[in-house]
């Protein structure tokens, strides 16, 4: 845009800005201009304004109070669509850029005519409490229906996005010996120190530059400007390996060196310069030996009535828009100091060109500014003008009105301690107050911590640099010469002034959640005595901020209100994140499709190209049904699936399944230890069916085992439990039997398998194995042959889940494709049918095989008809404990079939089981409960089920009533029977 | 034998250039070794220096005193005494340590993709926690990619070999290609 938009608070000369790059953005659809490097906020101040958004509770009209991370008040909503909506973003931190569109927040109709300020109107009526001791009349009723409807309307800061969050974001593991947070002067003269004695470093700084007040402050290091000094150390830093990473903020310190961080990539850019394929932030998982805290400190301002007028702010927000920025925040100014500090920024005031009169609450200061009106021994009393500061009266040795724009105060600095009491990994403490210089201070650290600038407590330049120096030593360091600062600001302790006398209503203490001066007096009164009980009556320190500005005078007022020291008091625990982190940002790639990794079966291709729709059965995606030409729906693909495994042939994927090569001298002891049945006598070329129960006596998982050799076994395990029962077995090995010869690992991967199930399997397997003995003599029930197909080896079980003739054909997975192809050839002229999981179920509940529905850790061998599995001549795992009484209890559940007494019924899964159909429907008459549904049987015709009731063979042939509380209480009338449908005597899987 | 083998890393794993298309040469080259020959061995305890020495009288394998560093480009460790060999098949394995541990053919359970790169430090970061300053050239780690179990062997400066289990091996092979689309993938 070549035109040029007024910004009439623009210096004309200044700044670390490039004036050469204007650039054009809106806030609440207004058209403003700034430079490239302006903070949304300053762009906005020098463009004249003011008002910038809303409190919280009372909707006063707020300004900007900060400049930096702390900012409580200008919070605002970056919209750029429905998707790309995203709220909360501190105008102070938001960068400018082309086409950046801005809106204010909580407020209804325009932000400066804000329905909601009726609240403030009515402020006297809603103190700190005024919830907790309102809203319980008219009980229950009126919470829901009056209440809490009207407190959710107006709670919350800012609009979620509409819609899916379309960028992404990346996860990255950093590694460095030292960690360096915060890359102002102090952070980058330790960062350098210990980076030429030759350790890897990280500087993380969170704002968009490094070497935060340095670069604008006036100050010379060794002759050089501040920005001049700040370029070389950066330079000299990256010459010895270290590494910078501006716009990261360190949100979080966890135990044994690990830090949380997010870098912003994207948030500064215009869409048309965000390069493609890179993340909008990066969340850096730091793992750090050392730590460096160099986090500075954040000024804290007094509490007065009206101090969060727009106008009114921090002296150091004051001085960054002037330096950082060539922003005038007003014309005419005062600084309400309590220390030396407010000199300094009065001095750049009326340097340039505002007028400028100083209230300094000391009566006894001993400096002056040429230039500048000073006021001893007095204070800001009141702050005017609703939409912007027009007048402060002020009181103390003398009294009056100032009819200024701008109000900056300067209350004194709090050390940004936070991250060092994030955790107790390496010490208990906490940061303390240090009465002398009224701030509290980091804890004494550990060998592996240093501290350096203001966190420290030190307020001159000097003293920064002199801290970062000893810093970079204490971690190992070289030694560096500390350069001559020269243009030095001046600096004092403050004078403890937390509130000014008689403060209480409008004397805000935190402005985002309009906590005041007059809370705090009312949470001690009340009886809420300890820090965190008035944090939580008063609200005081929560939300986007944390209290970044206000916590440690509300302490320091509790302390007063309480007749205690503030050391007594002590602080709230500050807890990670520093900052607020995008949820975003911390799962990283791992959201939607790519939430968790999918593991696929060799013919996922193959099914999905012939009609299956999957399950996801834990990690595996396997198919549920193949939906065939004429197929009503998948109850009807299921079925034609199920009636052709019985009728003819079926075939269906069991690569999924758990398997497990076993190997050792000691192989079939191992076995015996783990399974409860016995397989020392096993021959080799035989399967066997086996049960594990855990130690509690429970049964853990089942599958069938083979003996391939003397040494040599290969088990399956449910698809469900394989790393369980390997974990299980690892577990074992190495912690009760070490001394037992065997070692095994995870075949699940390398084998493929089929299962051919139906009247006609043997004859498919014939003609895939045409030189195997596949009769019922060669290859009879539960035997085992290894051959080979192709010249890949082939493991030929036979083996049923289905009760029907079956086999399970393995082969390594990379020709599993193909050999189920030639399956499917082969089983052509039997109308071979692929089914699925919906199927499978349906044959294995008529046939009463148990999966994990019923093996769901609660129940025990007998319960599920498996009680005579059990070896008497050995010893297992989970033995002794499956001889309890409780096992043997007659009102112990135990597993019993369910057929369905209406053919149009379909049993709910889950549905609980009565006597009656009259009811109660409760516990004090429930049964048992259903555990899987067939949804319909063809073998029964109607829908059967396996369920769990008391003394379940007495049920068999009598009538039960399957109720289900989650559908409304549905009644059902169902016949119980042996759980054993079809062919009962294995005819089937023997012929 | 004409049996064609299927392909473990799922549609989107196609030769050519993958994400950016910035610089002449892409940050990463990838290569899945198909049809490669693996059999994993574990020793039984006890037992694996005197494994590792059958292992370096019939395959030259010279694996130090076991430790994952110790790994060579044909025999990488992924724990304690475990080592997947490449190259040989599993009878011949099996005769050459007998009874002293498990051999078993992980030729189809095993995938693996090489990757080298001016990159591949990056595209490490992001998927894997292990610090590579820390990391000599010939040593291998049991680790994750992505949280995808995966065992890394370094065989140079900036070439890596990736163990994938088959099963992970198509998400593994689409999360490296959105990982690398940044730096951009060729795949050879």
């Amino acid at each position: 845009m070549s035109v040029r938009l007024p910004q009439p608070n623009r210096l004309e000369t200044g700044g670390v800005i490039d004036r050469d790059r204007p650039v054009t953005f809106t806030f609440d659809r207004r058209v403003y201009q700034g430079y490239a490097g302006d903070s949304l906020a300053s762009a906005l101040l020098a463009s004249g304004v003011k008002l910038f958004g809303r409190s919280f509770k009372y909707h006063r009209p707020r300004g900007i109070l900060g400049a930096g991370p702390e900012e409580p008040n200008a919070l605002v909503e970056v919209d750029h669509g429905p998707a790309e909506r995203d709220p909360n973003h501190r105008a102070t931190m938001l960068e400018i850029y082309e086409g950046l569109e801005t809106f204010s927040q909580n407020h209804v109709g325009p932000l400066s005519m804000d329905l909601m300020e009726v609240n403030d109107l009515i402020s006297r009526f809603l103190p700190a409490g005024f919830y907790y001791k309102t809203f319980f009349f008219g009980g229950l009723q009126a919470w829901y229906r009056l209440y809490e409807p009207i407190i959710r309307r107006a709670a919350g800061l800012g609009r979620p996005p509409l819609a899916a969050d379309p960028h992404h974001y990346d996860k990255i593991y950093t590694h460095a010996d030292t960690l360096v947070v915060g890359g102002g002067i102090a952070g980058l003269t330790a960062a350098l120190s210990l980076a030429k004695a030759g350790q890897s470093v990280v500087v993380c700084e969170e704002r968009d530059r490094l070497g935060g007040s340095a670069l604008w402050q006036g100050e010379t290091f060794d002759g050089q400007s501040g920005a001049d000094y700040v370029d070389h150390l950066c330079r000299e830093i990256q010459a010895a390996g270290g590494r910078l990473l501006p716009r990261t903020t360190v949100f979080g310190v966890y135990d044994a060196g690990t830090f949380g961080a997010v870098e912003r990539c994207h948030d500064h850019l215009a869409k048309a310069d965000r390069k493609a394929h890179t993340a909008r932030m990066k969340y850096h998982r730091i793992q750090a030996e050392n730590i460096v805290y160099a986090t500075g400190a954040i000024e804290r301002s007094v509490g007065f009535k009206g101090n969060d007028r727009p106008g009114v702010m921090l002296a150091s927000a004051g001085h960054t828009f002037l330096g950082k920025y060539g922003v005038r925040v007003g014309q005419q100014t005062a600084i309400f100091t309590t220390h030396d500090g407010g000199y300094g920024v009065a001095a750049a005031m009326a340097a340039a060109g505002a007028s400028v009169t100083v209230l300094d609450a000391r009566a006894d200061a001993d400096v002056s500014v040429e230039g500048v009106k000073v006021l001893k021994g007095v204070y800001a009393k009141q702050g005017h003008g609703r939409l912007g500061l027009r007048r402060v009266d002020y009181d103390g040795a003398s009294a009056g009105s100032l009819e200024i724009d701008s109000l900056l105060v300067a209350g004194g600095w709090n050390p940004a301690v936070h991250l060092t009491s994030h955790t107790t990994d390496r010490r208990q403490s906490k940061p303390v107050f240090d009465p002398d210089l009224l701030a509290f201070v980091p804890p004494e650290l550990v060998a592996q911590e240093a501290a350096a600038g203001s966190v420290t407590g030190a307020m001159s330049t000097v003293d920064c640099l002199t801290s970062a120096l000893a810093a970079g030593k204490k971690l190992g360091g070289q030694a560096l010469d500390l350069p001559t600062v020269d243009a030095a600001l001046p600096v004092s302790k403050p004078l403890e002034m937390w509130a000014v006398p008689g403060a209480g209503d409008a004397a805000f203490l935190d402005m985002q959640n309009d906590a005041t001066v007059k809370d705090v007096k009312l949470s001690a009164q009340e009886g809420f005595k300890s820090v965190e009980h008035m944090k939580r009556y008063t609200t005081l320190g929560m939300a986007t901020d944390q209290g970044k500005t206000s916590n440690v005078t509300g302490l320091a007022l509790l302390a007063a209100a309480t007749g205690r020291d503030i050391a007594q008091v002590g602080t709230t625990t500050f807890r990670p994140p520093y900052t607020p982190i995008p949820v975003g940002a911390l799962a990283g790639h791992h959201r939607q499709r790519d939430y968790e990794p999918f593991r696929y079966s060799p013919i996922h291709q193959w099914a999905e190209a012939n009609g299956a729709t999957f399950m996801e059965a834990g990690l595996w995606m396997r198919p549920a049904y193949y939906t065939r030409p004429g197929d009503k729906d998948w109850l009807d693909s299921a079925v034609r699936e199920t009636k052709a495994a019985r009728e003819s042939l079926g075939i269906t994927d069991v690569s999924t399944l758990g398997k497990i090569d076993i190997q050792g001298p000691d192989a079939a002891e191992f076995l015996n230890h783990l399974y409860t049945n016995g397989w020392k006598s096993l021959p080799v070329g035989k399967a066997r069916y086996g049960l594990m129960l855990r130690e509690d006596g429970l049964v853990f998982d089942d599958g069938t085992t083979s003996r391939l050799g003397e040494d040599h076994f290969y088990m399956t395990t449910t698809t469900a439990h394989a790393a369980g029962v390997m974990a299980h077995m690892e577990f074992l090995h190495q912690s009760a039997w070490p001394d037992l010869r065997v070692a095994f690992a995870s075949v699940t991967d390398q084998w493929g398998g089929l299962a051919l199930a139906g009247p006609n399997a043997r004859a498919c397997l014939a003609k895939l194995f045409p030189d195997v003995d596949v009769s019922n003599t060669g290859l009879p029930f539960m035997g085992v042959i290894e051959t080979t197909w192709q010249g890949y080896t082939a493991r030929i079980f036979r083996i049923s889940f289905s009760g029907e003739l079956a086999y399970e054909v393995a082969v390594p997975a990379d020709v599993f494709e193909a050999f189920w192809l030639e399956a499917m050839h082969a089983g052509g002229e039997w109308d071979i049918t692929p089914y699925g999981l919906e199927a499978l179920n349906i044959l294995r509940i008529e046939k009463g095989h148990v999966t994990g529905a019923e093996l769901d850790g609660r129940v025990s061998m007998d319960d599920v008809g498996l009680g005579k599995m059990v070896s008497s001549k050995k010893d297992f795992v989970g033995r002794a404990m499956s001889q309890r009484a409780a096992f043997a209890d007659p009102d112990r559940v135990k597993m019993v079939g369910l057929v369905a007494a209406n053919p149009d019924d379909k049993i709910i899964g889950g549905g609980i089981l009565f006597d009656s159909p009259d009811g109660p429907f409760d516990h004090t008459t429930m049964l048992g409960y259903v555990t899987s549904v067939a949804q319909y049987s063809p073998l029964k015709d109607r829908s059967i089920a396996l369920a769990f009731i008391k003394n379940a063979a007495d049920w068999h042939g009598k009538t039960l009533y399957v109720v289900s509380h989650v559908h409304g209480k549905s009644v059902m009338e169902v016949r119980a029977e042996s759980p054993h449908f079809y062919d009962p005597q294995n005819e089937k899987v023997m012929g | 034998m004409n049996v064609v083998l299927s392909n473990p890393l799922g549609p989107n794993w196609t030769l050519g250039r993958h994400g950016s298309t910035d610089g002449e040469t892409a940050g990463i080259r990838a290569h899945h070794a198909a049809g490669l020959a693996v059999v994993e061995v574990a020793a039984l305890l006890g037992q694996a220096a005197l494994m590792r020495a059958a292992l370096k009288t019939a395959f030259e394998m010279d694996l130090g005193q076991g430790s994952p560093a110790e790994s060579a480009e044909n025999a990488v460790c992924t724990g304690p005494g475990q080592y997947l060999l490449t190259g040989q098949d599993v009878t011949t394995v099996k005769a050459a340590i007998g009874d002293l541990g498990l051999a078993v053919d992980q030729s189809s359970g095993r995938v693996r993709l090489s990757i080298d790169g001016p990159s591949t430090a990056d595209l490490l970061a992001k998927t894997c926690p292990l610090n590579l300053a820390q990391w000599p050239i010939g040593a291998a780690h049991a680790s994750h990619f992505l949280h995808i179990a995966c065992c890394f062997y370094r065989r140079s400066e900036d070439g890596f070999d990736l163990y994938f289990g088959r099963s992970f091996a198509q998400s593994a092979a689409q999360w490296l290609l959105d990982a690398g689309a940044e730096f951009g993938v060729e795949i050879v």
